[in-house]
């Protein structure tokens, strides 16, 4: 068998690997069946059930010129939140909407699952409504669902509110919401008027197919004022069918005069597509070697010594060193990770490295993950544990364990990185303009640094848009504050090539716990100036505090200048990491406009580095002064490209969608925020992703 | 087909991430992971192989021994996709995606050595979609079939095929072991977990 070729196994392999990722059949509990408004539910008409944990829902429903475009997150076990986009092209009616829900009883033997809903709670209204309904299962596929609808949900046999036996206050809704009103909670009308009666049945005889039949109880009175729309019965029918990679078709027979199309797709962010990724396999650990079989002794001149020899093995591995000192027993490296993702993977690599290159007397590895020149933690192992756990069963906890992790600003790093560049593609996204719903744009980035002493970085990154609408954008503003934002189309309408940044930045860590930032130069894409910030982080603290002031002033629409506008801003911000996947922060100070107030941010992060979180800020502006939507307030999804591809990468995808973008609690969007950057290397993130550490 | 489609994904998925533009301050100019060091033809390396095929995907390959620590050998095929063997036993993996994580099969390679017929427990530690390694233990029998003759490159040799079902709550599998006079695995067939699932081991 000797002179067979080493044969690519993998080439094949991993290709077969992605798509049965690809391909991972959901069991039925981890599929729900979706609705038209994106919910668990019939056709129309909600049910009592959830949907799974940690999953997110994305639902399309077209039928007759209306349109519904639905996020579903189940935040907690109970509570799922819902982001909803509603299209009525041919009213000229464009709705942004939010939902609750909450699962009030899990489904038991003999009783439902029971689910509570405010739909549209902040909207314009017109789908307003709640509602409690219960789902059971009662044989094997076949599931009743009845409920109670308030507002909206009581259009067909409303009787009186049975609320209102208890409280006259629950007897009549408040009408009359302007458009004025959008974005504010309308406590006031929940379960209020009128209520009415829904219900149905859903039999799945297969794992692909599934049929409904139910009775609504909208009357769709707002299509019908505006479209013409009438119906000819009470009742729906659907038949749905469910693609291998999960997501499910239906198409539906509504009201006894049209058909509705939808599609549903669940995904679970926190599951990575490939479990422990698809990288090349890791340098095996080696026998210990002496100094002189290491090239440790050799002289400089010689072509190959050992620190070469440790640099050389690194670059092989997409991992880079910032330094290197050797003392006697220990040795500790300043690690560049550009490559992996979480960063257990490229500190088990270099610890590997390590350990293959370094003399038999070196007993003690530190590594020292360096972000923006800054050293974050120091990981301190022993070269002996790691010899003794490779193959062990539980070596990745032992690791873990056996390893101590603390604060490194005492090791400084001692070499920048020097020149790096990239050109990459771009695709700019633009949602929810009453013209275009969704507006894109292809481009290319070229960007570059230079590095020549550990923190300071020179940067720009030039863009240049090749194909797209986002310069066609014909809305315009009609804040009646200063436009610190909602011109931001106009930049991408009067600049040819953009100068997306240029700055000079200093990182440091002025003591032990703090690390800090200085920017200077073009900021963003509409804001030049001045950025200072300090984070307080110890390297296992759940609780990290930061402050940050930016003189900013905007740029020219054309990118080439700058505007009459300047203003000081800046936030103290405390970040809390629960510690059950949840990740809570305030940021309070002066915004964009001058105003005061604050940002409220819950994210669940997951191992695996994806995000869903949620934010809204309050500031001294009015929610009349702030017009459309009365506050800031959106989602974040951020997905590591690793997790859905399998391939180590550092990238990630991060999407926020605002219901709409205007001027009240606009923040600077400066680059390089310090929590963001370095909070993966503390030890509550690092050890929840640790499994990679022997991948 | 199916390698276009990946890039033009990875593309896609790279120009979504930058357009959100956090990218740190270094760029993405880094160094490229480099081709794999044992990428040589195992005769020039004159190094000991292990050839390997993948029974679902039938996909098979060579890797040459680059690393024996402590009794454990590590292969690595030209794509650096490794295996670990201790004594014959399967360890490890890495590079295939779904790797099998880590073993304790102490057990088993006791019986096969004694000629014992178990029960025996075995431990398997396998990455999950949520970034830890969950360890999973399953009992097993072993059952001894006689002996058959396998024509090695050696000359024929005779061996005990041992056939080892094991169960846990979840999954289940069947090993297979030839075993030589001397309690030595000459070949065998092993599970490397639900994703990767049996692989065929010849020295």
């Amino acid at each position: 068998m000797s002179g067979a070729l080493l044969g690519p196994v993998r080439r094949l392999f991993g290709m077969a690997a992605l798509i049965a990722a690809g391909a991972g059949a959901l069991s039925a509990e981890e599929a729900p069946h979706l609705n038209s408004f994106g919910l668990p539910g019939l056709i129309d008409m909600p049910n009592g059930q959830p949907l799974p944990p940690d999953s997110l829902s994305l639902t399309l429903f077209g039928f007759d010129g209306e349109y519904r475009t639905t996020l579903a997150y189940q935040i907690t076990p109970r509570i799922t939140g819902v982001f909803r986009y509603i299209a009525l092209p041919g009213a000229d009616y464009f709705d942004r909407s939010f939902d609750l829900h909450v699962l009030l009883a899990e489904e038991g033997e003999i009783m439902p699952a029971v689910r509570l809903g405010l739909v549209d709670f902040g909207g314009t209204g017109l789908f307003s409504s709640e509602y409690v309904a219960a789902t059971k299962e009662i044989a094997p596929g076949l599931e009743l669902t009845g409920g109670i609808g308030w507002g909206r949900l009581a259009g067909r046999g409303a009787f009186a509110n049975p609320l209102a036996r208890i409280d006259d206050y629950f007897a009549d809704r408040p009408e009359g919401r302007t458009i004025e009103d959008t974005g504010r909670i309308r406590a006031d009308v929940f379960f209020r008027g009128d209520a009415a009666l829904f219900g149905g049945v859903r039999w799945t005889p297969t794992d692909q197919l599934s049929f409904a039949a139910e009775y609504s109880s909208d009357t769709y009175p707002f299509e019908g004022r505006r479209l013409g729309f009438t119906q000819d019965s009470p009742l729906n029918v659907s038949a749905s069918y469910r693609f291998a990679n999960g997501g499910e078709l239906t198409a539906a027979y509504l009201y006894g005069n049209t058909i509705g199309i939808s599609y549903g797709r669940t995904f679970f962010p926190g599951n990575t597509a490939i479990p422990g990724g698809t990288a090349a396999a890791p340098p095996p650990l080696v026998p210990r070697q002496s100094a002189e079989a290491l090239g440790w002794t050799l002289p400089a001149s010689a072509p190959v010594r050992g620190p070469d020899l440790l640099e050389l093995s690194l670059g092989t591995l997409g991992l880079g060193s910032q330094g290197l000192t050797v003392n006697g027993s220990e040795a500790v490296l300043r690690l560049e990770n550009p490559t992996y993702f979480p960063p257990s993977q490229a500190i088990g690599r270099a610890a590997r490295v390590m350990a293959n290159t370094l003399p038999a007397s070196v007993e003690t590895l530190v590594i020292v993950p360096v972000v923006a020149g800054m050293p974050t933690s120091e990981i301190r192992l022993r070269r002996s544990d790691l010899e003794a756990l490779e193959y062990d069963l539980d070596g990745a906890w032992l690791s873990y364990a056996r390893a101590d992790i603390s604060d490194a600003a005492d090791q400084p790093v001692l070499e920048g990185t020097g020149f790096r560049w990239a050109l990459a593609p771009i695709l700019r996204r633009s949602y929810f303009d009453p013209d275009a719903p969704l507006r894109l744009e292809a481009g290319l980035a070229l960007s570059a640094s230079y590095n020549p002493t550990p923190g300071l970085f020179f940067s720009g990154q030039i863009y240049q848009p090749l194909l797209g609408n986002l310069d066609s954008i014909r809305r315009r503003s009609n804040s009646i504050l200063p436009h610190v934002r909602s011109d931001s189309a106009l930049y991408a309408v009067e600049t040819e090539t953009e100068i997306t940044w240029a700055t000079v930045e200093q990182f440091f860590r002025p003591g032990p716990n703090l690390y800090g930032r200085m920017t200077v130069g073009i900021l963003e894409q509409m804001y030049g100036g001045a950025s200072a910030e300090l984070l307080w982080r110890p390297a296992s603290s759940r609780l990290a505090l930061g402050a940050e002031v930016n003189y900013a002033v905007q740029r020219d629409f054309d990118g080439l200048g700058f505007r009459d506008y300047d203003v000081i801003t800046g936030h103290a911000s405390a970040y809390y990491d629960m510690e059950n996947g949840y990740t809570a922060r305030i940021d309070a100070g002066r915004y964009l406009a001058g105003d005061w107030g604050a940002t409220f941010t819950l994210d669940r992060v997951f191992a695996n580095g994806a995000s869903v979180g949620a934010f809204f800020t309050l500031t001294d502006v009015s929610f009349d002064d702030f017009g459309e939507g009365a506050f800031d307030k959106g989602i974040v999804i951020s997905l590591p490209v690793q997790a859905i591809a399998g391939t180590p990468s550092r990238v990630r995808i991060t999407e926020v969608f605002r219901p709409v973008l205007r001027d009240g609690g606009a923040r600077l969007n400066v680059r390089n925020r310090l929590y963001d950057l370095t909070a993966e290397y503390g030890t509550p993130q690092l050890g929840e992703s640790w499994g990679r550490f022997w991948r | 087909m199916t390698r276009g489609l990946r890039t033009c994904g990875a593309a896609l998925a790279l120009a979504l991430a930058c357009s959100a533009c956090g990218v740190l301050p270094t760029g993405s100019g880094t160094p490229e992971i480099a081709p794999p060091s044992v990428g040589l033809t195992a005769g020039q390396l004159g190094l000991p192989v292990l050839n390997l095929s993948l029974l679902e995907t039938g996909t098979a390959g060579t890797m040459a021994l680059v690393a024996s620590r402590d009794g454990y050998d590590t292969y690595m095929s030209s794509d650096d996709i490794s295996l670990t063997l201790r004594a014959g036993m399967l360890i490890a993996t890495r590079g295939f995606g779904g790797d099998l994580a880590s073993t304790d099969a102490s057990a088993t390679a006791a019986a096969l050595a004694t000629g014992s017929a178990g029960p025996v427990e075995r431990f398997h530690g396998f990455y999950t979609r949520g970034e830890e390694v969950a360890l999973t233990a399953f009992v097993c029998t072993l059952t001894w079939n006689g002996a058959e003759a396998l024509q090695r490159p050696g000359g024929p040799v005779t061996a005990q095929r041992v056939t080892e079902f094991c169960r846990s709550p979840s999954a289940s599998f069947a090993n297979t072991f030839w075993v030589d006079g001397s309690g030595r695995i000459v070949q065998s067939v092993q599970w490397a977990g639900e994703r990767i699932g049996l692989v065929a081991l010849i020295p």
